[in-house]
C-alpha cells in the first residue's frame, strides 16, 4: 500500500499544522471555560492535560513505529486485513466530520458576532472552493501554506497579553484548586480527549520526510499547542475572570474588544478576525484533504484528488444540517460529547489495533 | 493538461470567487449614520418597560463655527420606550433619519428609579449587542436618565465627551469612582464583591437670553430677558452602591474616597487638614500615591478584615501663617492625614454596612484567602458583613512642601 500522497511534510510543517488544528478552536469558542473545572484553575487544567494528551497519543505512536510507511487507515487493514476497511471508513467520515464542523465554526462566529445580515453561505462557499484547491494539491502544498500563514498567527496570540497587561489582575486566579485536585483532574482529562490532532498525527507519519520523527512532532506539536492555549486562556481569566469570560460567548474576541492603549491602540478586533479566518482557511484544508485520502485508502482508489470536489459539497450540506444555529454548534462542541468522539478516534481504535497486533505477534511465537 | 485550459479553469475559479467578493454587504456611508454619543435608560411609562434617551452626534455641528461648523447644538437628543432595550433602540428608527451607529458611545447613563429596581435586565442588551464596547462609562443619576443627556456642556460641545473626560479625570479629587461597564460587570457577576457607578448629576445654568437678544447682536439685553429657555449642566456627584443588581443608596465624596482607598484606586486629590499648632487655618495635602492592601484573618475562629493602606503626599498648601516645613510639624502633619484618611475609610465601612452592601471586595478576598469558609459565609454574606470587624491601619507619609517654605503673610 502506497501512502498516495507523494507530498511529504518538515517536522516544523507538521507541528504548525497540528499546533493550529487546536488553537483556532481555542481563539473562538474557549471550550475549557466551561467544562470542568469550570472555575479560576482552568489553566491547571490546560497544563495537567499535556502529559495525559501523551499517553493518550501512545498507541497512536507505537503503531506508526511499528508501521512507518503506513497511514492509521491503512494500518487497520494491515492490522485486521479487508475487516480494518471498516475502520478506514469510520476515519474517512471522522475528517469529514471535522471538515464540516469546521465549516460551521467559521460561518456561526461570522454570522454571530462580524456581519449578521449576511448569509451563511457566502462565508462557507469561498472558504470550501479554496480549501478544495488546497486539498487536491495535496499534504505539500498545506504544508508550505502553513509554514507562511501560521507564524502570523502565532505572533497575534503572542502580542494580545501584551496588549491586555493593563487590565489583567492575579487575584481573579485565587483561590487555586478552591474545589479540590479532582475536578482539575477531570478537566485535564477532557482536555487532553478533544485533542482530535493524536488521529491527524497517525494518518501524516508516513508523510514525514523523516518518518522516525513522528514522536518528536507530537512531543513539540502538543507543548507547543499547550503553551499557546495558555496564552489564549490566562488573559482571558485574568481580565474577564471566571464568572465574566464563562458567560460570553466568544471569550477572546471579547477580551481582544477591550484592549486599549491610550486610545490609540483600539479596536483591533478585525486582528482576530483576521487570525481566525486564515487559521480556519489551514484547519479546513487538514481536515477536508484528510477526509479525502482516509477515503481513497480504505477503498484502495488510485488517487485522493476526485474525491475532493464531492466530499466539499457533502460537507457544506452537513455543516448546515447538523448545525442549523449556533447552540447546536455549541452544544455538540461541549466537552461531554465531542471529548468522547473524539476519544474513540484517537485513542480507542488505534489501542485496539495494537492491542491485536501483539496478540498476534504472542500467538505467533507460541505456534512456532 | 495543457496551459490553456489551465488558464481557462484558473480564470473561470476567480471569475466564481468574484461573485462572493462583494465585501461591503451592509455598507453604510457616514453622512446616512447618526452617531451615538452617550444612552440613557429610564424606566419606561407602562406599558414600556423601559425609556431610552439617545445623544446623536450632529456631524456637521461638530467643527467650530470658522471651519464652517454651525453654531447649533452639536448633538440631537430623542427619546423612546420600548418593551426591551432593543426594542426601544430600534423605534428610534421612526424618528431618526440616520441610521443609529452604537459602536463610539462614550457613556450609558442610568436613571436611579430603574437602578433601584434592578438593572441586570437591561444591561444585558447593551453586553450582548456587538456594536458597544466594555470599555464605556456607567454612571447613575440621581433622578432620571434623560435631562442629564439633554443636559449641555459649555466647554465641549458634545455633552457626552465632556461625561467621558470627567469621569477620565475623577482621579484628580478621587471623590467619584471611574467605572466602565467592564467593572460594573465584573463586580456583579463575582462573588462577595458589590457594585458601585459613580453618580451624575443635573444643575441649572443661568438662564439664556430670548432668540431674538442673541439675534440682533445686542449683548445689553442679557440678564433682562427673563424668558429665555432655563439651561442646565450636569456634574460628577456621589457614588451610587448597589446590592447586586439593585440600587440601595449613595455615598457622598469623602465615603466614596474611602472605598477608593480600600481598594487602592486613589491615585490623586487632597486632604485637607486642621494647620497643626495653636493656629487656625486648613493645610491642603496632595496625594502623591497610595496603595491600599485587603487581608481577611480569623483571630480565634473570628473572621477579621484588616486594610492597610500606604499613602505619600506633599504640603502644598496652608492658610494659617506657622512654620510648618520642621521635622516635628510634618510628623503631626503627617499623624494629621492618617487619622483623616482612616476617617473616610470607617466613614465608608459604616455607610456599606449600613446598606448591606460590600463594595469593597472583602468578601471577594474571604473566597480568595479561606475558601472552605467562603462556602459557608458565601451565601448570607450580606448579613455577615454588616458584622464584620475591620481594622483599618493607615501609614501616611509627607515627602515635600512645593516652593514656598512659609506662607507669605502680613507682617
Amino acid at each position: 500500500m502506497k501512502p498516495l500522497d507523494e507530498g511529504r511534510l518538515t517536522v516544523r510543517q507538521a507541528v504548525l499544522l497540528m499546533v493550529i488544528l487546536r488553537l483556532i478552536h481555542v481563539i473562538v469558542f474557549l471550550p475549557e471555560l466551561t467544562s470542568p473545572p469550570a472555575n479560576q484553575d482552568v489553566w491547571i487544567s490546560e497544563i495537567i492535560s499535556l502529559p495525559i494528551v501523551f499517553l493518550l497519543a501512545l498507541p497512536v505512536l507505537a503503531l506508526t513505529s511499528r508501521y512507518p510507511e503506513h497511514s492509521l487507515v491503512q494500518q487497520a487493514e494491515v492490522v485486521l486485513g479487508p475487516a480494518g476497511k471498516v475502520i478506514g471508513f469510520l476515519y474517512a467520515w471522522f475528517f469529514f466530520h471535522f471538515t464540516a464542523i469546521t465549516l460551521s465554526k467559521v460561518g456561526l462566529f461570522m454570522t454571530a458576532a462580524v456581519l449578521p445580515q449576511t448569509p451563511l453561505l457566502a462565508f462557507t462557499l469561498p472558504l470550501v472552493i479554496v480549501g478544495a484547491s488546497a486539498a487536491r494539491n495535496g499534504i505539500g502544498p498545506i504544508g508550505t501554506i502553513a509554514e507562511v500563514l501560521v507564524p502570523p498567527i502565532l505572533l497575534v496570540v503572542l502580542l494580545v497579553p501584551v496588549l491586555a497587561i493593563k487590565d489583567f489582575d492575579l487575584r481573579m486566579f485565587q483561590p487555586v484548586l478552591e474545589n479540590g485536585l479532582g475536578p482539575v483532574l477531570h478537566g485535564g482529562g477532557t482536555i487532553a480527549a478533544r485533542m482530535a490532532e493524536v488521529a491527524v498525527l497517525g494518518m501524516i507519519a508516513p508523510l514525514l520526510r523523516r518518518k522516525d520523527k513522528a514522536t518528536r512532532v507530537a512531543v513539540g506539536a502538543f507543548t507547543l499547542a499547550t503553551f499557546f492555549v495558555l496564552l489564549v486562556t490566562l488573559p482571558v481569566l485574568g481580565v474577564l475572570g471566571p464568572e465574566e469570560s464563562r458567560s460570553r460567548t466568544f471569550a477572546y474576541f471579547t477580551l481582544i474588544r477591550m484592549i486599549s492603549i491610550g486610545e490609540f491602540v483600539e479596536r483591533i478586533e478585525m486582528l482576530h478576525v483576521l487570525i481566525w479566518v486564515l487559521g480556519a482557511f489551514v484547519k479546513l484544508s487538514v481536515w477536508y484533504y484528510l477526509a479525502a485520502l482516509a477515503l481513497a485508502q480504505a477503498t484502495n482508489l488510485p488517487s485522493w484528488r476526485p474525491l475532493v470536489l464531492p466530499l466539499g459539497l457533502l460537507a457544506v450540506v452537513l455543516s448546515i444540517y447538523q448545525f442549523p444555529n449556533l447552540p447546536a454548534l455549541i452544544e455538540f462542541a461541549s466537552y461531554r460529547i465531542w471529548a468522547p468522539y473524539v476519544l474513540v478516534f484517537t485513542t480507542v481504535i488505534p489501542a485496539l489495533l495494537l492491542l491485536v497486533t501483539l496478540l498476534r505477534r504472542t500467538g505467533r511465537r507460541k505456534s512456532g | 493538461m495543457t496551459l490553456t485550459s489551465r488558464t481557462a479553469r484558473l480564470a473561470a475559479l476567480i471569475l466564481l470567487l468574484l461573485v462572493f467578493t462583494f465585501g461591503c454587504w451592509n455598507r453604510v456611508e457616514l453622512s446616512r449614520l447618526g452617531l451615538l454619543a452617550a444612552v440613557g435608560l429610564d424606566k419606561g411609562q407602562p406599558p414600556d418597560a423601559v425609556r431610552l434617551t439617545l445623544q446623536l452626534i450632529r456631524a456637521g455641528e461638530v467643527k467650530p463655527p470658522a471651519m464652517g461648523g454651525g453654531s447649533s447644538p452639536a448633538v440631537w437628543i430623542l427619546s423612546v420606550g420600548g418593551s426591551t432595550v432593543f426594542d426601544a433602540a430600534r423605534r428610534a428608527a421612526l424618528q431618526s433619519s440616520r441610521e443609529i451607529r452604537w459602536s463610539q458611545a462614550y457613556t450609558v447613563v442610568i436613571g436611579e428609579e430603574m437602578a433601584r429596581d434592578g438593572i441586570a435586565p437591561f444591561l444585558d442588551f447593551i453586553n450582548r449587542y456587538r456594536e458597544l464596547r466594555d470599555l464605556i462609562w456607567v454612571l447613575v443619576t440621581k433622578g432620571e436618565a434623560e435631562p442629564v443627556l439633554k443636559a449641555e456642556h459649555e466647554l465641549e460641545k458634545i455633552p457626552a465627551k465632556a461625561m467621558d473626560s470627567m469621569v477620565k479625570a475623577s482621579y484628580a479629587t478621587s471623590f467619584v469612582p471611574a467605572v466602565r461597564l467592564h467593572d460594573f460587570c465584573l463586580a456583579l457577576s463575582a462573588e462577595g464583591q458589590e457594585p458601585f457607578a459613580p453618580g451624575i448629576e443635573v444643575i441649572p445654568l443661568e438662564e439664556t437670553p430670548s432668540a431674538e437678544d442673541t439675534e440682533g447682536g445686542d449683548r445689553s439685553g442679557v440678564g433682562s430677558g427673563g424668558q429665555g429657555k432655563q439651561r442646565f449642566t450636569f456634574r460628577l456627584r456621589d457614588t451610587a452602591v448597589f446590592l447586586g443588581d439593585r440600587m440601595v443608596g449613595w455615598m457622598d465624596d469623602r465615603e466614596t474616597r474611602g472605598l477608593l482607598w480600600v481598594r487602592g484606586e486613589v491615585k490623586n486629590g487632597i486632604i485637607v487638614v486642621r494647620s497643626p499648632g495653636s493656629e487656625a487655618g486648613d493645610v491642603s495635602l496632595e496625594i502623591i500615591r497610595a496603595h491600599g492592601k485587603v487581608t481577611p484573618q480569623l483571630k480565634e475562629g473570628r473572621l477579621v478584615v484588616r486594610v492597610e493602606i500606604t499613602e505619600e503626599g506633599n504640603l502644598e498648601e496652608q492658610l494659617s501663617s506657622g512654620d510648618l516645613t520642621k521635622p516635628e510639624m510634618f510628623s503631626q502633619l503627617e499623624a494629621a492625614q492618617s487619622q483623616a484618611i482612616a476617617a473616610e475609610i470607617q466613614a465608608s465601612v459604616d455607610k456599606a454596612k449600613e446598606l448591606g452592601a460590600d463594595v469593597f471586595g472583602f468578601g471577594a478576598a474571604v473566597h480568595r484567602r479561606y475558601p472552605q469558609l467562603w462556602k459557608e459565609l458565601g451565601t448570607r454574606w450580606s448579613d455577615e458583613f454588616r458584622a464584620l470587624p475591620v481594622e483599618v491601619s493607615v501609614k501616611a507619609k509627607l515627602s515635600r512642601f512645593g516652593l514656598t517654605t512659609t506662607a507669605t503673610w502680613p507682617r
